[in-house]
């Protein structure tokens, strides 16, 4: 079993696996940076080591930084969290070089899945529908309006070292092609410092469905169940349900097979997630990506299964078999998150700073609420604005949603501008409550919500 | 030197002199004697004395004598009387490593408290990755205290040092 931990993430995550760990008796070490000395993180942890300045690079994402500190201290392991250096295989290769267990998959299996060509083609090889597009890189503009004649406009234009959506052209017609494909070429070797670009059908206004999975060292892959997260804001989640209610039986199974699937084509290790676009008019799916990390959402999974996705990943880090087979999962009910960003959805959703002077979250039966938050706690504009994850659960649907708007009435942080209100709203929404939200909804009903705030906010 | 005699001898030869600083360290003791203000030049101690060798500067004019003073530890104090301002000041460790006070276990330190450094000299060695970093004086100073213990953790703007500009 593994004796001491160092997070290496700071704010609701590292909290987060804090607990898992000292749940399991594991010591941890938190790190931070200068600008996060009154952090709970920092105050929760058996010790905690000061890397750096405010400045991500020079702490966050510091390497060395992190690793020396967690040879120092006696850390066994290091868990990354998410975001910062959790997909990054070399950091994952350096654990490793060190000594060092990194709570999650290999280097290798990162750099695979972080290669977006060569994962379609894994998949394609290991039967997995993927979006109809192009074998792997395509090397021109002349053989991208090939492909694209086959596949049918419009398609998009993807770098294959992207991420983050950066990288990516749409393109509707023959006569776009080519400026489409220098412009995303242009963009790929400024952001990712690659030439290499693939070609993938659009699916138009998709829902965007992810699966949970949990492999162990040992080659057992289960899953548990998937997640809506098609409310989004540039790419960027909002809300998220557990399950997708707008699948049926048939394809939940068929989407969690092909994800079970997909981590064992690429020899996955620890938590992860499958993510799928979904075609809610022609039912198909198609695998997108894969997230070597454990999720922001992660929690309304634990909330419907029961699973405690960290600590699995503790255990499975410590070399133990995963106890949970495929048919101990059992999904029961419905669980909805709401994330609280500390940001002004009024003013284009700029980041909001300040100090949080009261705090109250809501409470009671099926409330679950994850986040570093205290009164008096300091935000600073240095990381991401994620506050807190407000998340409800619930026999069905319906009494999750009624809990949610219940729980935001609730929630108060004074101090700083948040998007509880507008979560509030698109609880409210038709659209929302008939659960046939695709990835166009906010986009197309933001401003009409925005409007609906600014007017309650004149009274 | 062994006892309280002799720290009294040199205590009543320095006030009877012309010297105005005098620091002596020998064995585990370590004496520091100043009168006060400073007149003439100062004298820079010689770097890499083989013999231990503890310099004076006189009050205005005369040569610097030279003594030696036994079984002394190597003097690294400047015992020109340079004046140090009063402020204490810290520097910050500008890395996580591991604090070396010295280049080799058993070596001399290159910064114990009261040494004198210069602008640019050695402080002491900060370990990360299998790789080592110098940490070199921003100033002329004396070094106060050294807040760190061989060998220990140093976090990010953990203060490893107490010092006064000189």
């Amino acid at each position: 079993m593994l004796k001491r931990v160092l997070v290496a993430n700071r704010g609701e995550i590292a909290l987060r696996v804090i607990r898992a760990c000292r749940e399991l008796n594991i010591e941890t070490v938190a790190i931070y940076s200068e600008a996060d000395e009154d952090a709970l993180h920092v105050n929760f942890a058996t010790e905690a080591v000061c890397i750096g300045p405010a400045k991500a690079a020079l702490s966050y994402l510091n390497q060395d930084a992190i690793i020396t500190a967690a040879l120092l201290t006696g850390c066994d392991a290091v868990h990354p969290g998410y975001g910062f250096l959790s997909e990054n295989a070399d950091f994952a290769d350096k654990c490793a070089e060190n000594g060092l267990i990194f709570i999650g998959p290999d280097g290798e299996t990162i750099r695979k899945a972080g290669s977006k060509a060569e994962a379609r083609r894994t998949m394609v090889k290991a039967g997995i529908p993927v979006t109809p597009g192009s074998d792997g890189a395509v090397a021109n503009a002349a053989k991208a309006a090939e492909i694209a004649k086959e596949l049918g406009y419009p398609v998009l234009i993807k770098a294959s070292a992207g991420g983050g959506g950066r990288g990516i052209r749409r393109c509707d017609s023959e006569e776009e092609l080519e400026s489409a494909f220098a412009e995303a070429r242009a963009e790929s070797r400024a952001c990712f410092d690659s030439d290499e670009l693939y070609l993938e059908k659009l699916v138009l206004d998709p829902k965007h469905i992810e699966v949970q999975i949990l492999a162990d060292n040992f080659g057992n892959v289960i899953h548990l169940g998937e997640r809506d997260c098609s409310i989004q804001r540039r790419n960027q989640k909002l809300i998220e349900e557990a399950p997708a209610s707008a699948l049926s039986a048939e394809i939940r199974k068929k989407m969690g097979d092909a994800a079970v699937k997909a981590a064992k084509a690429v020899g996955y290790k620890s938590a992860g997630t499958i993510e799928f676009l979904y075609d809610p008019v022609s039912m198909d799916f198609y695998f997108m990506e894969i997230n070597t990390r454990i999720q922001v959402e992660h929690g309304i999974t634990e909330l419907i299964s029961g699973v405690d996705l960290v600590k699995q990943q503790l255990l499975i880090a410590s070399g133990l078999k995963l106890k949970l087979t495929q048919e101990d999962i059992h999904l029961k009910g419905h669980a909805i998150e709401c994330r609280i960003n500390a940001e002004d959805p009024q003013f284009d959703f700029r980041p909001d700073c300040g100090k949080v002077n009261f705090l109250h979250f809501p409470g009671g039966n099926g409330i679950r609420v994850d986040s570093m938050l205290y009164t008096g706690a300091e935000i600073k504009p240095y990381y991401d604005s994620l506050a807190a994850k407000v998340m409800t659960y619930a026999p069905t649907r319906l009494e999750a949603v009624r809990k949610m708007r219940r729980a935001l009435e609730e929630l108060t942080i004074e101090g700083i501008k948040t998007n509880a209100e507008l979560a509030y709203e698109i609880l409210y929404h038709p659209v929302f409550l008939r659960g046939t939200c695709t990835t166009a909804f906010l986009p197309e009903n933001l401003d009409e919500l925005l409007e609906f705030s600014a007017k309650l906010g004149e009274e | 030197m062994n006892n309280k005699q002799d720290i009294l001898d040199i205590i009543s030869v320095f006030e009877s002199g012309n010297t105005a600083y005098m620091k002596l360290e020998t064995g585990d003791v370590s004496i520091e004697l100043s009168k006060s203000a400073v007149f003439g030049s100062v004298k820079e101690s010689a770097k890499g004395d083989e013999a231990p060798v503890m310099q004076s500067v006189p009050a205005a004019g005369n040569t610097p004598q030279q003594t030696s003073a036994g079984p002394a530890e190597r003097d690294r104090a400047d015992t020109d009387a340079n004046e140090t301002s009063e402020e204490l000041l810290y520097i910050t460790s500008p890395m996580v490593g591991t604090f070396y006070v010295a280049d080799a276990p058993g070596n001399e330190p290159f910064a114990p408290a009261g040494a004198l450094i210069r602008k640019g000299e050695k402080l002491c060695l900060l370990e990360a990755m299998k790789m080592m970093n110098e940490l070199t004086a921003p100033c002329d100073l004396i070094v106060a205290e050294v807040l760190k213990e061989n060998d220990e953790l140093a976090a990010f703007g953990d203060r490893l040092f107490s010092y006064r500009k000189v």
